[in-house]
């Protein structure tokens, strides 16, 4: 705790409590744990480190936080960068927050629309156990249906605000997309 | 077109518009400009109006910084993030000049810092652009900043020390969040659905803590610095049976004085009024918590978020999976439980015939049910007879409860073991029943073995002092205590290890380890602290074996959840089941309250306990608490006010307000939906003026009038799924399908 202490200005600590849904201590705590997980003396964590965070190893979206979070784009995390993760997946963080988040790391090509490729990507993660994965015409079927329901200008893709809208029906979204620090 | 609605339902509109991020943000910004309060020059950004203070970001008319922000870096900033430092520092730069080309920051006089910072908090980018945008901003702030009026210096002065002191006592309630660790982890293997139930474990166990400290320093301790026990010799039975020296000290009612504790020279301390202002404010304080949590929670989870819209795949596929899952089979689990529903609802819409009218009938948000007339009167039959039996089950159960009570025969024995025999083993026969009835969804199972389940509590519940008001004699008040003392009692003794004791025998000698029953588990979570607010009024010191009994469960079904159950198979409806455990515990909580007033005003006790020598606890509280003489006004004012006209009047005051909400309501749906087509319809025109502008063929037909008009029509009456499959994430393809048409 000390040491932790010791590397974290005054400022910076203001700063974190400020822009983060965290309070000091909260900030403080989330040092603590970064700094755990890796063994390295380094101020930035590898994609691998990352996914010592044991939400993340369980989650097939895994990789894709890391880099949608990551300020270099590749999965590599600093401690700003991992504070902003925690904060964003807190259970303090608006629900427009969260779904601008999950928006991002659904739409795996980057063009800010979730299309069919995207879709496709999703529901394959989601689904594929080691058992059993969905048929192409299942999946097929089902991007269909998602479309049918959520498009609502009819392009053939989701938009953020057509995303939002989803997000903003739902009360369990924001008591799902999140994890404890 | 908007501006005529109201706020309500401007925040139902603004969900219809969500053609293109710009006219949706847009068309927020005018919504809310119509209800300008205290913001004059503000409007809530659309996406965050449901959020609270954070929901406070400043814009101003059309050019809202928000909007410019969001439209701006949007495209060209966030998707392609920088990482070199100079970079940084130019997105940063770019942020600044949007926020403060806005009309708020320049010419607004000036927004408070907090506002600010909601602002930035709120940009979905990295932290480190964050803090230099941030120091950007501060640093140009003060540079710029006026002199202000004090009024407004002291507003906003104020205002940040509020948030400051929310702020700290958001840090101070961190710091002593109970068992952290346990739920997270309880998160983590078992899901929301089961950490739900243990966070509600947490919350009564606070809220406990809370009553019993202050029925323990008003009301217990006073009694016992007069005196705690009559001289009796302590047998072994007496704590069993709540009789002998238990019965005649501060464990029950009739042993509270009606006299005055001297305190110091002249000072008295009035027992009776310490009793009755103690119990009425933790009463009442519950109360008003338990109502504005449930409305709360209530209106998160079914307003604000219904209004006529069914999205059941894209549900499954957005938030399906629950983020807070930390272990590989947890998460192997759920991945196998999406599949599978995925799977059935898929091969339901496929083998339904009504599978191409899927669409519409998601639209009108009923499911198709693929069922015969025969099979539908069949399952019918069997859920009337399931429910009678019930009924039945229930009735012949509380006729034996009245009936054991009345002979007196052991009935210190017989009462307590029947009803928690009631208690524990009902609910699993209920669950065991509902798998007959053929309920398709696991939403009605869910809700079925609920209330169901709720009923036998309360019949269980209400028998007993309903029993005793009938027959209000003698010191009935301590009978009654006396009575729910040995339900306790029986509960923590015997339910807990015997409720281990089964699972270890189910782990052993049966096959498999079965999982959590939340339903069951929260149910008799309610059952005790029903028990319990009934019970204290009577026994005091019953928190603090309520205390314990909820210390205990927290432990053993910790261990027992991780020792003997697996994780639910199935998908959980964290936000609704919180809801409706927080509604049944309010109804609990009313109706005993309800019984309570009941009993102040109406039941004799003269007899024994604080209240003795006056007929009715009601007289005393009137006339030596408040003081008020008989022939007053303000007697006359109550009198009036409890006759059957005033509470008609209110009554039906109260039906007619509803009424004229729940028609608001449904207009408001039916426009939902009327936009909802609108939309569409303006999706497609558009489509088809593109599609006309792009091929040579069409744009002749443009010319045309009567071929226009034809195109239009084979248009709308496209298969939306066939263009579907041939379309691709982006528009263009539209236009290529039209150029081959």
């Amino acid at each position: 705790m000390g040491a932790a202490k010791s590397q974290l200005t005054d400022q910076q600590l203001q700063d974190y409590q400020d822009l983060t849904y965290f309070t000091k201590k909260e900030v403080l705590y989330a040092y603590q744990k970064f700094e755990a997980l890796s063994t390295k003396n380094s101020s930035i964590r590898t994609l691998e480190e990352m996914k010592n965070i044991p939400e993340l190893k369980a989650n097939p979206f895994g990789d894709r936080i890391c880099k949608v979070f990551s300020s270099t784009q590749d999965g590599n995390c600093t401690f700003e960068d991992y504070l902003d993760m925690m904060s964003v997946f807190s259970d303090a963080a608006p629900k427009s927050v969260k779904a601008e988040h999950a928006f991002r790391i659904f739409d795996f090509d980057g063009d800010d629309m979730l299309g069919t490729a995207d879709l496709r990507q999703v529901i394959t993660a989601l689904t594929k156990t080691r058992e059993h994965s969905l048929t192409e015409e299942e999946i097929k079927q089902l991007i269909q249906y998602v479309l049918a329901e959520a498009d609502l200008d009819d392009d053939g893709s989701l938009s953020f605000a057509e995303f939002e809208h989803i997000i903003e029906k739902s009360s369990d979204f924001s008591k799902t997309f999140r994890i404890h620090l | 077109m908007f501006s005529t609605h109201t706020t309500e339902e401007t925040i139902e509109l603004e969900e219809v518009t969500v053609q293109g991020r710009e006219t949706y943000r847009s068309h927020t910004t005018v919504e809310f400009r119509s209800n300008t309060g205290p913001y004059e020059n503000e409007t809530f950004a659309g996406e965050n109006s449901n959020h609270g203070e954070e929901s406070e970001i400043n814009e101003a008319g059309a050019s809202a910084p928000f909007n410019t922000i969001r439209n701006s870096y949007q495209y060209n900033t966030i998707r392609s993030r920088k990482s070199t430092p100079a970079e940084i520092e130019k997105q940063a730069n770019e942020v600044v000049s949007c926020l403060q080309k806005s009309h708020a920051i320049n010419n607004d006089s000036l927004i408070s810092e907090q506002q600010i910072l909601q602002m930035i908090k709120a940009l979905p980018q990295n932290l480190s652009l964050k803090r230099l945008v941030k120091s950007k901003l501060i640093k140009s702030m003060s540079e710029k900043s006026r002199p202000i009026g004090t009024l407004k210096k002291w507003r906003y002065q104020a205002s940040m020390a509020f948030i400051k002191l929310n702020l700290a006592i958001r840090e101070m309630m961190s710091t002593f969040e109970l068992w952290y660790g346990s739920i997270k982890m309880i998160n983590g293997y078992f899901g929301n659905g089961i950490g739900t139930y243990f966070k509600f474990l947490r919350w009564l166990f606070i809220l406990n803590i809370f009553n019993f400290t202050i029925i323990l320093l008003f009301v217990i301790i006073p009694q016992s610095l007069l005196k705690m026990h009559a001289n009796q010799s302590f047998e072994v039975e007496d704590l069993l049976f709540g009789t002998g020296v238990l019965e005649n000290s501060v464990m029950f009612y009739g042993f509270y004085t009606n006299s005055s504790l001297t305190i110091y020279l002249e000072k008295t301390y009035s027992m009776p009024s310490a009793y009755f202002l103690a119990f009425s404010f933790t009463y009442l304080f519950i109360f008003l918590l338990l109502f504005f949590k449930v409305a709360r929670s209530y209106k998160e989870t079914f307003i604000e978020t219904s209004g006529g819209v069914y999205n059941r795949y894209a549900k499954k596929i957005f938030y399906g999976w629950d983020w807070s899952i930390s272990s590989k089979e947890m998460a192997e689990l759920r991945s196998a439980s999406i599949h599978r529903e995925l799977a059935e609802m898929l091969w339901e819409a496929n083998h339904s015939k009504t599978s191409e009218t899927y669409q519409a009938t998601a639209k009108s948000s009923t499911r198709p049910w693929p069922l015969s007339l025969a099979s539908k009167i069949c399952t019918f039959l069997v859920r009337g007879m399931m429910t009678s039996l019930m009924a039945a089950l229930v009735c012949g159960s509380a006729g034996l409860l009245w009936f054991s009570m009345e002979e007196n025969w052991m009935s210190d024995l017989t009462v307590p073991v029947i009803i928690t025999a009631m208690v524990n083993f009902m609910p699993p026969l209920i669950s065991w029943s509902v798998k007959f009835e053929n309920y398709k969804r696991k939403r009605s199972i869910f809700w079925m073995k609920m209330i169901r389940g709720y009923v036998v509590l309360g019949v269980a519940l209400g028998t007993v002092p309903t029993f005793w008001l009938e027959r209000s004699s003698g010191c009935w008040q301590n009978r009654l205590a006396q009575q729910i003392y040995h339900l306790m009692l029986l509960d923590l003794v015997l339910t807990l290890p015997l409720g281990l004791l089964i699972r270890y025998a189910k782990k052993r000698w049966l096959l498999g380890s079965g999982g959590f029953n939340v339903v069951h588990e929260s149910l008799i979570l309610i059952y005790l602290q029903c028990l319990c607010w009934l019970g204290q009024y009577f026994s005091p010191p019953l928190g603090l074996l309520l205390f314990l009994r909820l210390l205990l469960t927290f432990y053993l079904k910790r261990f027992e959840l991780f020792r003997y159950c697996k994780p639910p198979n199935h998908y959980w409806r964290a936000a609704e089941a919180q809801t409706t455990l927080l509604a049944l515990i309010f109804i609990g909580n009313s109706i005993i309250l309800g019984t309570l007033c009941y009993v102040l005003v109406y039941v004799d006790s003269s007899t024994c306990g604080p209240f003795a020598g006056t007929t009715y606890t009601g007289e005393f509280i009137i006339e030596r608490l408040l003081l008020i003489p008989r022939d007053s006004v303000i007697w006359n004012v109550i009198s009036e006010m409890t006759s059957p006209v005033f509470s008609t009047a209110v009554l039906i005051s109260m039906c007619l307000a509803v009424y004229y909400v729940r028609a608001k309501a449904e207009a408001s749906k039916l426009m939902i939906s009327v936009e909802r087509e609108m939309l569409m319809w303006q999706a497609r025109d558009k489509k088809f003026l593109l599609a006309c502008s792009m091929s040579p063929l069409l744009g002749n037909a443009m010319r045309n009038r009567r071929y226009n008009l034809r195109t239009e029509s084979t248009c709308r009456s496209h298969d939306r799924s066939g263009e579907l499959d041939q379309s691709n994430p982006s528009n263009h393809s539209f236009s290529s399908q039209y150029d081959t048409a």
